[in-house]
């Protein structure tokens, strides 16, 4: 049954915060991944699954501040979008960081998850005028981007597929 | 049929922009662009695929989407994963192209039909279908840029997604 504002639209965005019918999920392409893996960044690339986890969290956690009233500061360049990289050296990589990324992440996701299956929430419109709708999606959207490329970086460490198994069939 | 309200009209709006990225991501245009058709085949080392078997992936899925969408019938899952990685040489990669585009075309005619909460193939609503395969192209096209970045490849003449 559906009703007037499309609860099984509000659904379907919700469940592509966590990857989607047509994905692996974060949950799985993030799962058996040491924290020494985690922070590798294969030759030829700039970022590692950690940098790109980072990177993702970084912009759940603004849109959670705009959805919160917190009015958070929109960033001058891309790279201050990138809170890993650099400041995680080796003698930095420690496994306790890796868990607490990953637990942000995958909790700040169920938050994002929610606000898109709350109808009233959604029939508010965002500072910027749109329906609430719209930087949900794109913001799904964003994290499964580079849910692809932790995939890909996985394959170029070695670290894939996953223990409980990738999309493959 | 019930009038779709302003919330869904805002998420119609948004779907052909979730299949081209340029916003929350970088578009595909620049993705594809500047990119020869022999760098386009390259399998980098460790990697399963080139940039043109994933956009022949890609393909391979919005056609079989449209043809759901389009005839109203469900259609079966292919039996391996694997069928659906298509074959895609450097004599492929214009073709290869120019179809994504089409299928992109086919897919815009869908996007702001007035029944997204329709249901269609097994357990989902065509506007469902249509935000999964988005984001289906969007996970690949991230890949995409990662093996343009291992086959020194990007960005391209017109830069990446950086400011």
């Amino acid at each position: 049954m559906v009703n007037a504002l499309g609860v099984t639209t509000l659904d379907a965005v919700s469940s592509l915060f966590h990857g989607g019918n047509a994905n692996v999920s974060w949950e799985r392409a993030l799962d058996g991944l040491s924290a020494q893996q985690a922070w590798q960044v294969p030759a030829g690339l700039p970022h590692s699954v950690a940098d790109i986890v980072a990177h993702v969290q970084f912009w759940q956690r603004y849109l959670l501040g705009v959805f919160r009233g917190e009015d958070p500061d929109w960033v001058e360049s891309a790279a201050e979008s990138w809170p890993g990289g650099a400041a995680h050296t080796s003698e930095e990589q420690n496994p306790q960081d890796w868990e607490a990324l990953k637990l942000s992440l995958l909790r700040d996701m169920d938050s994002l998850a929610a606000y898109a299956q709350d109808e009233a929430f959604m029939q508010i419109h965002d500072p910027h005028g749109r329906f609430r709708i719209v930087p949900l999606t794109s913001f799904a959207g964003h994290g499964l981007y580079h849910l692809g490329q932790v995939v890909t970086v996985r394959q170029l460490i070695g670290a894939w597929p996953p223990p409980g198994g990738g999309d493959t069939w | 049929m019930t009038n779709p309200n302003p919330s869904q009209l805002a998420f119609a709006r948004l779907l052909p922009r979730l299949y081209r990225g340029g916003q929350a991501y970088v578009g595909v245009e620049a993705s594809l662009s500047d990119l020869s058709a022999e760098k386009a085949s390259v399998r980098p080392a460790g990697l399963p695929h080139s940039v043109a078997e994933l956009l022949a992936h890609i393909n391979w899925w919005l056609a079989w989407m449209l043809k759901v969408v389009e005839t109203g019938a469900a259609a079966p899952y292919p039996a391996h994963a694997s069928d659906t990685w298509p074959t895609a040489t450097a004599a492929d990669w214009e073709h290869l192209k120019s179809e994504f585009y089409r299928l992109l075309a086919r897919v815009d005619t869908h996007t702001s039909r007035p029944d997204l909460q329709s249901p269609v193939n097994h357990d989902e609503t065509l506007g469902e279908l249509l935000a999964d395969f988005a984001l289906h192209t969007a996970h690949h096209f991230g890949q995409i840029i990662t093996v343009r970045q291992l086959i020194r490849a990007w960005p391209p003449a017109s830069g990446g997604d950086t400011w």
